[in-house]
């Protein structure tokens, strides 16, 4: 036990930089309580949805930032405006948590008139009682966006797993939502930072399997063409029925993969690109 | 041999609701050797597949440095909604002591689609996702020695006789025995699960009651 305990301990704090300890014993806001919280904020802001005038359009996402550092995150921004992207989706674990933190990100976001963007809370988020911050800052975590092209329309769900499930009233809300409007739109895109399933041996933690079953079944029965998650650092692709599930590598400083994640729609074909810095 | 059964009375993130689930077992032990198979029912619960899961287990017991141990392997086969199927499969080592009990192992995990799902969903690709070498664990204390007629205990594990959790998603477990007599034995568990431990911000993911009854046969 002498040997064991520290180096748990220790792995634990390898896996999470900046790592709120506190947060496996006392938790600020539950899942469910972000959820009704990003909801209110969602009736405020309404539904949002944009149009092009081409058939053809990209999105950026970038997930596990984890700012304090800027340097990647700055780059990969100059990157991405000469793509020209419709929006840019920050996929969660943007920051570490704390106040400056969220500060820093704020002052090096783009201005919502040049990139339009949409962000969701990883677990990172939610340390240091962040969600305060998080949700002052930005507001909703669980929110769906729309994207009409001449032909078609396209939607794009954000959800909140920064506790490592939806909860009962989030996992509802996905469920009506895919029933009600999945089949008004040509494709459905699921952007969430926790990836579902483990290919790697890691220590941050994914969804348990009962509901990890649960969305798997979602996912096929609703037609989601792909779901883009981060969390685990390391890009992956994987196939599961007719959904494809991403992760993406992290953009944070200091990480030799670093790079972020292009979605391409072309001639009425999804496609997609991992790009490294 | 020996007859067991439970009951699982519960509420999850995931059961809209309260969810009853029932679970039948055989186990036959002959010399050093056990095999044992149950099946789950879903009584009540947002799964429309009543029959919702099938194991089967085959354990070795051996003495080593006047230490008891086993070696079980386990196949365990889950289905949702006639849509989702789940294999998993591993091995792990079991000891005990008077007070305590650990198992550590490993196991392998697939999931995909039944044919109904693949049928009914137009989904045209039937491959799996696979996990390996999920690490298995399963500690436990008890508070009287075997061989009093009672006992209660305190445990953490990422298995069950039906799930299979990846290491990072333990489950909490209090439980209690009480022998009625020389074939009888009434037992009583609560099951509190999380999620996100290992994210550093634990939630609750689910909660149940399991009352069961043991049954020897010589």
């Amino acid at each position: 036990m002498k040997v064991i305990v520290p180096l748990l301990i220790g792995l634990i704090f390898s896996a999470c930089n900046y790592a709120d300890m506190g947060g496996m014993f006392v938790v600020n806001e539950s899942v469910n309580e972000r959820f009704e919280q990003s909801i209110e904020a969602n009736n405020l802001n309404g539904d949002f949805g944009f149009g092009t005038y081409t058939d053809d359009y990209q999105i950026a996402v970038m997930g596990d930032i984890h700012i304090g550092g800027t340097e990647n995150f700055n780059k990969a921004i100059e990157q991405i405006k000469v793509l020209n992207p419709i929006a840019l989706v920050l996929n969660g674990d943007i920051c570490n948590g704390n106040a400056e933190d969220y500060e820093t990100l704020e002052q090096h976001l783009p201005e919502k008139a040049d990139l339009m963007y949409f962000m969701l809370a990883g677990n990172h988020e939610l340390y240091f009682g962040g969600w305060k911050e998080y949700y002052k800052r930005f507001g909703s975590s669980t929110y769906y966006f729309t994207v009409s092209t001449p032909t078609a329309n396209d939607l794009f769900i954000c959800l909140d797993t920064g506790s490592g499930t939806l909860g009962s009233k989030q996992l509802a809300w996905f469920k009506e939502l895919l029933q009600q409007k999945r089949t008004d739109f040509r494709r459905c895109i699921v952007f969430t930072h926790n990836n579902l399933y483990r290919i790697r041996h890691t220590l941050s933690t994914n969804p348990t399997n009962e509901e990890l079953l649960v969305l798997t079944e979602l996912f096929a029965k609703y037609k989601v063409n792909m779901v883009v998650t981060g969390h685990d650092h390391f890009k992956n692709v994987i196939k599961l029925g007719n959904t494809t599930h991403i992760t993406m590598n992290a953009l944070h400083d200091g990480f030799m993969y670093a790079g972020y994640f292009q979605l391409n729609i072309k001639e009425g074909q999804l496609s997609y690109e991992f790009v490294n810095l | 041999m020996q007859l067991s059964g439970y009951s699982d009375i519960g509420h999850s993130n995931i059961s809209e609701g309260i969810y009853l689930k029932t679970s039948a077992n055989v186990l036959y032990k002959y010399r050093s050797l056990a095999l044992q198979t149950g099946i789950q029912n879903d009584i009540i619960s947002n799964n429309k597949t009543v029959f919702s899961g099938l194991n089967l287990n085959i354990a070795h017991y051996f003495s080593f440095k006047q230490k008891k141990y086993s070696v079980k392997t386990f196949f365990i086969s889950t289905t949702l909604l006639n849509f989702v199927k789940e294999r998993n499969y591993g091995a792990f080592l079991s000891t005990e002591n008077k007070h305590f009990n650990f198992k550590i192992g490993t196991g392998f995990k697939s999931i995909g689609f039944t044919q109904h799902a693949i049928e009914t969903a137009g989904i045209n690709s039937n491959e799996n996702v696979y996990e390996i070498f999920n690490p298995l664990y399963s500690f436990s204390y008890t508070l009287n020695k075997p061989t009093k007629p009672w006992n209660v205990g305190i445990g953490v594990t990422n298995m069950d006789n039906f799930v299979v959790n990846q290491a990072t998603n333990p489950m909490t477990t209090v439980y209690g025995h009480y022998k009625l007599n020389e074939s009888v034995r009434l037992t009583a568990e609560i099951w509190y699960k999380t999620a996100g431990a290992f994210n550093l911000h634990v939630n609750y993911f689910g909660l149940f009651f399991r009352p069961g009854i043991i049954w020897e046969l010589k």
